[in-house]
């Protein structure tokens, strides 16, 4: 698992550097990035389940990337997308068309609507973390 | 205050941000912002994935409007990063708009890493999501090799301006075909799963699926829509690549792929 984690840090590193992320802000995005894949692997391993899993790492790394963004007074994309694309479901994606070449239809739907479960896991973390900074914005032009 | 200029400075900063991959709501906030240091009555701005209108106006006359069709598409968080800081600077009046105007052209031209560093970084991402996977050091350096087959097809796209998901796919079948070969050929006990899963990694379009989410949360249902089906196309494309790519090495190596 340190393994996995040291490997999610290093992935998170150099996507933001093919990404463009500013050069004083690549560790951060790192960090970020590998926090989110600790969560993922903790709740993993206490709950088993991968969906609920994806969605705490997802926001994490969102919630992360939404604090940093304003530490640094940066826009919150620098942080959060190489921070969010461990958590893209890779590997379902490959053995969704995997099995439709092998010719396991139903391993194939499966492993999709899998793939697909996660994408909309990210985008609900997503949501949810903008409504929340959202929220304080509203409150602070009230004042 | 020289209100040409200052439209001209709001679209360069939109479209900047724009073809560096900023979302929708960012873009028009930017424009909105700039504009509305103007004394004029009226400055507004609408920002669709392809393009920019905006609007500067006064009583009872239109005093400057600007169009922008935005064709050119990448990803660069540094671009959007610094006009950010710049439309900060020059709407808190820290600096005048020929200085605002001048450093945005400077951004446009502006190129932060050099290729041997993207190279290396390519190879690194390929290797640690494979790591990640769980593949060993063996699928390790498959991978990485594999991160240079992306970088180099990818570099066809800067020189001939290809499309960009012909490209997608050329990357992820050349990375395919190789790595059925290289394993069929030499005969060596791998585990095909992580070592394509995790090369497949650096093309996957995070950038459009985290704008599309963020656009859509915000409203911009033109906008998140379009960066939604930008995100599944290229998925689609991704696989049709390296799914052709199995697929030949099932014809040609037989049930073992």
């Amino acid at each position: 698992m340190l393994i996995q984690i040291i490997g999610s840090f290093l992935a998170v590193v150099s996507l933001s550097v093919v990404f463009g992320v500013p050069k004083k802000y690549i560790v951060y995005s790192g960090i970020a990035g590998a926090v989110g894949q600790i969560m993922y692997f903790l709740i993993m391993s206490f709950n088993g389940s991968q969906l609920i899993a994806v969605f705490t790492g997802a926001v994490v790394v969102a919630l992360l990337a939404h604090i940093m963004a304003r530490l640094f007074k940066a826009p919150v994309t620098v942080f959060l997308i190489p921070g969010i694309i461990p958590t893209v479901p890779g590997l379902d994606m490959y053995r969704a068309v995997y099995y439709l070449i092998v010719g396991q239809n139903s391993l194939a739907q499966q492993h999709m609507l899998l793939a697909l479960k996660i994408a909309g896991m990210i985008a609900l973390a997503i949501f949810m973390v903008d409504a929340l900074f959202g929220l304080k914005r509203v409150k602070k032009q009230a004042n | 205050m020289d209100n040409k200029l200052l439209m001209d400075t709001a679209v360069l900063a939109g479209e900047i941000l724009l073809t560096s991959g900023a979302e929708t709501n960012r873009v028009e906030d930017t424009v909105n912002r700039i504009l509305m240091t103007s004394e004029l009555e009226k400055g507004e701005a609408l920002a669709i994935s392809t393009g920019i209108f905006a609007l500067l106006e006064d009583k009872n006359k239109i005093v400057a409007t600007s169009i922008r069709r935005v064709k050119r598409r990448e990803t660069n968080l540094n671009n959007i990063y610094l006009v950010n800081n710049v439309s900060r600077d020059f709407c808190s009046g820290k600096c005048t708009l020929s200085q605002a105007y001048s450093a945005l052209t400077g951004i446009a031209q502006g190129k932060q890493y050099n290729n041997i560093l993207l190279l290396l970084c390519y190879i690194i991402t390929s290797a640690s999501f494979t790591l990640l996977f769980g593949g060993g050091v063996f699928e390790c350096m498959v991978s990485a090799i594999n991160g240079i087959i992306i970088f180099f097809i990818g570099l066809i796209k800067t020189r001939k301006d290809m499309n960009r998901l012909i490209v997608k796919m050329l990357q992820s079948l050349a990375m395919a075909i190789f790595t059925v070969l290289f394993i069929n050929l030499l005969n060596l006990n791998i585990n095909l799963e992580t070592v394509i899963a995790g090369s497949i990694m650096p093309l996957v379009p995070g950038v459009a699926l985290t704008n599309s989410i963020r656009d859509l949360f915000h409203g911009d249902y033109l906008s998140g829509g379009a960066r939604f089906i930008e995100a599944f196309v290229s998925v689609t494309f991704i696989a049709m690549g390296f799914g052709l790519g199995l697929l030949l090495g099932k014809i040609v190596f037989g049930g073992i792929i």
